[in-house]
């Protein structure tokens, strides 16, 4: 068992609805969902060299905004391992013709995609919880 | 030219949250461009130093990210350090990352001492354009850069189509403007197999947040084949329209017929140009 946590890492999501869409939901499983069981860690931070040693070998769930998929790029950059990733634009296409909200503010519409993204991740969380036997 | 910011990722740490708020309201007010840290890591050759008449530096804490990747990059106009800033002139910290009123009164008593500075401006060389199996030529404009073919038996419309003939079959895509123009493309409306399409014609849709986009045919013929990966993955368009995001393949009926109302890269190239300034 290795009791470490897992770590949730949203794109930088600045400027467009899909990147807030991604900070919001590892906000979402990293405080209310799974607090116990995950934590998150700045992206901008992992491209530096100092940090990448803390992080090298740890598991990683990847919530990208767009199909640049910078979080799952610097993660594997980073020498973490990728257990699963997201595309938020992906989710929103349940949402067809709804408006998920701006770069700065989520509708309610977003919101739910939020809640979407969440719990999907939050089943992943626990089926690697119990691969490692800690669940 | 317009300013840029380029701010602290501000996830983990509450005065990086300060900092990508200060970084959105600046950009807001001021009409900025934000730059993705992250993106511009991954991919540099997406922003150029010249296109922005100063580039400003807004990091979070002391581990001063932004400044690090940015530096040897992106030329720097002027660096903020939010934790200095709240030190410097006595105002309250921000107590937790889920502090989020708290956050905005902070972020206001912040922004005066952003309005106030001038910036100045640094340049550097021009960098290339990260191309794949065609070569292109860029077409520039505003903050924005359209990607052209230029690859013989390439063709386009002024529907903003292409098509690319080779035989007696084209395959024929959206250009770069069109998925710049929607923004991100959620849906791939698939045209039918078999069906014989009239040059201009409707062959499929795609579609964004912003709008729907009715592809135009640039040939006559029959659909024999469609981009089936861009119904699970329409954001491929966006991606790149005329590699891995084509739209379709026809069999032709009258290519030559077709030929008198298609033009040339060099001639999208100048049509584009007029359409993108009639446009501000």
């Amino acid at each position: 068992m290795s009791n470490e946590k897992i770590y949730i890492l949203p794109c930088s999501g600045i400027g467009k609805v899909y990147g807030l869409l991604s900070r919001e939901v590892a906000y979402k499983v990293v405080l209310d969902l799974e607090p116990q069981y995950t934590d998150t860690i700045c992206l901008a931070s992992l491209l530096l060299e100092e940090i990448k040693e803390q992080v090298v070998g740890k598991s990683v769930i990847c919530v990208d905004g767009c199909p640049k998929c910078c979080a799952e790029k610097s993660s594997l950059e980073a020498g973490m391992v990728v257990e699963k990733k997201y595309l938020t634009s992906h989710f929103v296409r349940k949402y067809r013709g709804e408006d998920p909200g701006s770069g700065s503010e989520l509708t309610e519409t977003g919101k739910k995609v939020v809640d979407d993204i969440a719990k999907a991740i939050q089943i992943e969380v626990q089926r690697i919880l119990q691969e490692r036997g800690e669940l | 030219m317009k300013k840029a910011i380029l701010c602290c990722n501000g996830l983990d740490k509450p005065v990086g949250k300060i900092a990508r708020k200060v970084a959105l309201k600046l950009s807001q007010l001021e009409s900025s461009e934000i730059i993705c840290l992250v993106l511009f890591s991954q991919f540099p050759n997406r922003y150029h130093k010249e296109d922005y008449e100063a580039v400003v530096v807004i990091d979070g804490c002391p581990a001063k990210c932004a400044t690090k990747i940015a530096t040897n990059q992106l030329g720097i106009s002027k660096r903020f350090l939010i934790s200095e800033l709240l030190k410097e002139h006595k105002l309250q910290h921000p107590l937790s990352i889920q502090s989020e009123e708290t956050d905005d009164s902070i972020v206001e008593s912040l922004l005066p001492f952003f309005e106030k500075e001038e910036h100045k401006q640094e340049r550097k060389n021009e960098t290339g354009w990260d191309a794949k199996a065609f070569i292109y030529q860029i077409l520039k404009h505003d903050k924005y850069q359209f990607r052209i073919p230029e690859q013989k038996d390439m063709f386009f419309t002024e529907n903003d189509t292409w098509c690319f003939i080779n035989n007696d079959i084209a395959r024929i895509g959206v250009t770069d403007y069109v998925q710049q123009s929607l923004s991100d493309i959620l849906f791939f409306n698939t045209p039918e197999i078999g069906k014989k399409i009239v040059q201009f014609d409707e062959v499929g849709s795609i579609e964004s947040s912003k709008a729907v986009f009715e592809v135009i045919s640039p040939v006559s013929g029959t659909v024999i084949r469609y981009n089936a990966e861009l119904v699970d993955h329409p954001e491929w368009i966006n991606e790149n329209p005329y590699e891995k995001g084509w739209i379709a393949e026809m069999q032709l009926t009258n290519f030559e017929e077709d030929r008198m109302f298609l033009i040339n890269t060099e001639e999208y190239y100048k049509f584009l140009q007029k359409k993108v300034a009639q446009h501000e």
